[in-house]
């Protein structure tokens, strides 16, 4: 495996033109972690490397660990181990390993209707209890959901959308918001959300009110193909349009980081257009691939969940809002065995090593606090108004006494 | 051969292919034209282009009243014309005599500030640095309450450098000013609130058990005593909307451990970053669209008194808050527990002034308030009779503020001609095309008056700017996806006059073969 195919995991560059260029600090490179964000098998490297003046090298130790220090401009790294290498990449403690965000904010996008697409609404509303149950209030996430599942007609437990067929949790809840509804799901109302550029009479409830340091949770599932996503059996998002619509939030300084999760058939190819910076991908599948759906529920008849969603489901259920599990944790929740599909991830436009980032980071909102040392020395304001506040409370807890009753349900006018 | 023949003998075939050309050119291509393309109103490119290119800084005139040594002089002001952002226009004038009076009768800082803050007017925007004469028996650096420094001749230099580089513009604000992108890495800028023109300021005072307690504090006294002045001084720079509201019923999830050592229920500061997420949703954020903050007021439950957050080391904070970045700040105000045969709800009365106090700091470090607490050896005087801040405070945040929205306002332009040069079908409505060129006049009259060191113009012009910049760039008909890029306009137009053009083409071959064959007749005639 040549330089320029090793994917930049924590700072350095992407090494495009054949050399790796390092800053001041040690690097060692995880081979099998890049081998799977490049889902190319591992086999042995040859190694040879040039030195700039004033770098050192160690050399490969017999457990064939390789470890960079300092200005060392790389050629080619093409190493020859035995066994499997094990070369550990990471930039010792660096300040990217702090917390960078302010608030998190979810959006959790399901893009299909009718009922036998049961299991994309179970998949986002379960999303949508652990985003919850994590920390983030109502009013930070947006739920786009066709919502044609809990009152439906063929729905033989109504009110209710259930993600297992042990039926242990209703997901549907009762105190659930769903910001865009029905009809209201579309691509266009998708993009003006992300862009910021809504109609002015839009409520707040329906705006993406992010900032520089908003961490954005973006899930999307529904039936996609090879570039795009279908809305509502209508009409379709390509990934074109997505990565644009990235950049223009990206711009315009609305997120500190996106970390952007789609649960569709060929789901890989809705981020390989993405250029802006700070954006972590996870697909459920490659191009070429089908995601698959995990059991039915024979009381309700159709597929209830989807299977990288429910291993994901699996893995947040242990998530609690101060836990410190690793967002590395995270994506390696669904191996080919039980997903049948591969997992495809999207390292290079992430600056931060995953396995130094908390899950909290995205699915919870644990905030930076400052305990405040010193307070301000205030004169004493409003000395003459003392008396009138005695008086005044006073006068009001008098008036407080007074019975309560109910006003009048209907205006009666009287004749 | 006969083709020809025939073709020779009648020209009208090629008459009527020539017709056609002229009519598909001269009448079709036209009419296409201006019934296809869109309205787009014309924007100044040229001038976002060449503001976005000019560098910006702030111009202070700092006097020195009195004789400092030249040495000092000399040094001091190349220290202060290290900082990239704001130059400094010195000059030096000797005091007049009511100046000289005042200075040597002051006794105290504040008495002595009183007298010159009446005597030397300083314009907004600038300041004065005073040079005291040695007798006198204060601090080395004293900075005034209304743009004045007083500093002996004896002060080391670069307390007096950084303390005139803090007061005119936060540090961190000045090196915004000169990336695009704002500095992650630094706890100091991700606690500031995004530069808005208006925030929603709300007090919140939570009474998880009101049966227990009967709370009275007058709200609105205590903002119209504490919090009023200042947000009337702000009114320009930003402005405040102040509401309050009273949560019943309502606790913070917390478990704190009690401290027999303390005598009190000790909350370690490891709890605190969760504690706000129950309580979000019930604060009314939801309401309004500007950036809001919420200082809440926490009345602890009764078998959780007295409730003290304790610092990582284990010491009770004194303050007893905490402050969460760009959100507001949390306290606990604690109540005497009840005695044991007393009547439910008793009436409990708060410290108005405690609480208005915390909320000001926690204000002060949102906003953000310049301060020199940092800088040692020097003495700030605050204002004495009222919460108000002092002019120079004013002046930073000002300044800070102007810096942050000449950035914004660069990249919403620049953003703005990128994408719309991008998409060249894209409708440019009047009314955009109002907002940019007004955005892009008070932007440029914005630059101006800061090179001048016109402060309040500045932050006038930059506040409309940044308004009408915001409102162009999201217009809800800027939207990209409503208009089909251009490689799709070949696949709509090119099955409509292909089958067309393409007889005409081939006719056209025939005038060509009669036009030779006339001129070949000509020649050979």
């Amino acid at each position: 495996m040549r330089l320029q195919e090793l994917a930049m995991i924590d700072g350095g560059y992407w090494a495009q033109t054949g050399s790796l260029g390092v800053g001041e600090a040690t690097w060692r490179i995880n081979m099998e972690r890049v081998a799977t964000a490049l889902r190319s098998p591992w086999h042995t490297l040859g190694a040879s490397y040039t030195l700039e003046s004033g770098a050192h090298l160690s050399p490969p130790p017999p457990a064939c660990s390789l470890r960079i220090t300092a200005r060392v401009r790389l050629a080619s790294l093409v190493t020859s181990c035995p066994g499997p290498l094990s070369v550990v990449y990471d930039q010792g403690v660096s300040e990217t390993s702090e917390k960078t965000h302010t608030n998190n904010w979810a959006v959790l996008v399901d893009t299909s209707r009718f009922w036998f697409n049961y299991r994309h609404v179970a998949n986002v509303l379960s999303m949508y209890r652990s985003v919850k149950r994590l920390g983030i209030p109502d009013s930070q996430i947006i739920l786009m959901v066709a919502d044609d599942m809990a009152c439906n007609p063929r729905n033989p437990r109504p009110a209710t959308v259930f993600n297992n067929a042990h039926q242990h949790i209703n997901v549907y809840g009762e105190d659930v918001e769903v910001d865009y509804r029905g009809y209201e799901v579309t691509v266009e109302n998708f993009v003006r959300l992300l862009t910021g550029r809504l109609a002015p009479s839009t409520p707040r409830s329906k705006r993406l009110l992010t900032d520089d340091g908003s961490n954005i949770l973006i899930y999307m599932t529904g039936h996609g193909g090879d570039g795009f996503l279908k809305f509502q059996d209508s009409e379709e998002i390509t990934n074109v349009e997505l990565a644009d619509a990235f950049e223009q939030m990206w711009q315009k300084k609305r997120y500190n980081e996106i970390l952007f999760i789609i649960d569709t058939c060929q789901a890989a190819s809705m981020y390989e257009h993405f250029y802006s910076p700070n954006i972590l991908a996870i697909a459920s599948s490659l191009v070429g691939e089908d995601s698959l759906s995990h059991h039915v529920d024979p009381a309700i008849g159709v597929y209830i969940i989807d299977r990288f969603t429910y291993y994901a489901l699996e893995f947040l259920e242990r998530v609690t809002p101060d836990s410190k599990k690793t967002l590395a944790q995270f994506l390696q929740v669904c191996p080919k065995r039980v997903c049948i599909s591969t997992v495809g991830v999207r390292l290079d436009l992430y600056k931060r090593d995953p396995s130094r980032v908390l899950v909290t980071e995205f699915f919870g909102s644990v905030r930076n606090v400052e305990l405040t040392t010193r307070v301000l020395d205030l004169p004493k304001c409003g000395g003459s108004r003392q008396v009138a506040v005695n008086k005044s409370v006073n006068t009001r807890s008098s008036k407080a006494t007074k019975p309560l009753h109910y006003a009048s349900q209907l205006p009666l006018h009287h004749s | 051969m006969s083709k020809e023949e025939d073709n020779a003998k009648n020209p009208e075939g090629a008459w009527a292919a020539a017709g056609f050309a002229v009519v598909l050119l001269v009448v079709g291509v036209p009419v296409w034209w201006f019934t296809t393309t869109v309205y787009r109103a014309q924007l100044p490119y040229s001038t976002i282009e060449t503001l976005s290119s000019q560098l910006r800084h702030h111009t202070v005139g700092v006097t020195i009243i009195g004789s400092l040594p030249p040495s000092f002089q000399e040094d001091l002001v190349k220290s202060l014309g290290s900082m990239q952002s704001v130059k400094f226009l010195m000059s030096q004038r000797q005091p007049t005599k009511e100046e000289r009076q005042a200075l040597h009768s002051g006794k105290t800082p504040d008495e002595l500030d009183r007298h010159m803050s009446q005597l030397v007017r300083v314009a907004a925007g600038m300041l004065a640095v005073v040079v005291l004469p040695e007798a006198m028996e204060i601090k080395e650096v004293v900075v005034g309450t209304d743009r004045l420094i007083y500093i002996k001749a004896t002060a080391d230099l670069q307390v007096v450098s950084s303390v005139v580089r803090n007061m005119v513009m936060d540090p961190l604000a000045s090196r915004y000013a000169f990336t695009n992108r704002p500095l992650h890495h630094k706890k100091e800028a991700m606690r500031q609130v995004p530069t808005e023109p208006g925030y929603d300021v709300t007090l919140t005072l939570m009474v998880p058990e009101p049966h227990r307690t009967k709370i009275e504090w007058d709200a609105r006294a205590a903002v119209t005593d504490y919090l009023s002045p200042v947000v009337k001084q702000l009114e320009n720079v930003s402005k405040l909307t102040v509401r309050s509201q009273v949560l019943y019923m309502t606790g913070l999830s917390v478990s704190p451990q009690w401290s027999e050592a303390h005598k009190h229920y000790a909350l370690p500061e490891n709890q605190l970053p969760l504690t706000i997420n129950a309580i979000e949703a019930k604060l009314g954020s939801f309401v309004w669209t500007r950036p809001s903050l919420h200082f809440v007021v926490y009345i602890p439950r009764e078998k959780q008194l007295p409730l003290h957050i304790h610092a990582a080391d284990g010491s009770p904070l004194p303050s007893n808050s905490f402050l969460v970045p760009r959100w507001g700040g949390v306290m606990i105000h604690n109540v005497p527990t009840a005695a044991p045969n007393v009547s439910l709800p008793r009436p409990v009365t708060l410290d108005s002034h405690w609480i208005m106090s915390t909320v000001l700091t926690h204000l002060h470090r949102l906003l953000p308030i310049p301060s020199l607490r940092e800088i040692e050896g020097v003495e700030t005087l605050a204002m004495k009779d009222s919460s108000m801040l002092t002019a120079w405070q004013l002046d930073g945040l000002a300044r800070a503020r102007v810096s942050a929205y000449l950035s914004n306002i660069r990249i919403t332009l620049q953003s703005l001609c990128e994408l719309v040069g991008e998409i060249s079908n894209m409708v440019i409505s009047d009314e955009v095309g109002g907002w940019v060129w007004g955005a892009v006049e008070e932007w440029e009259e914005c630059g101006r008056a800061t090179r001048e060191g016109r402060l309040q113009d500045a932050t006038l012009y930059c506040t409309r700017s940044f308004t009408q910049a915001d409102a162009a760039f999201f217009h809800p008909s800027m939207l990209a996806l409503l208009y089909f890029p251009d490689n799709q306009k070949y696949a709509i137009y090119v099955p409509l006059f292909l089958p067309v053009s393409i007889p005409v083409l081939l006719s056209l071959k025939m005038v060509f073969g009669l036009c030779r064959k006339s001129s070949t007749k000509e020649k050979n005639e």
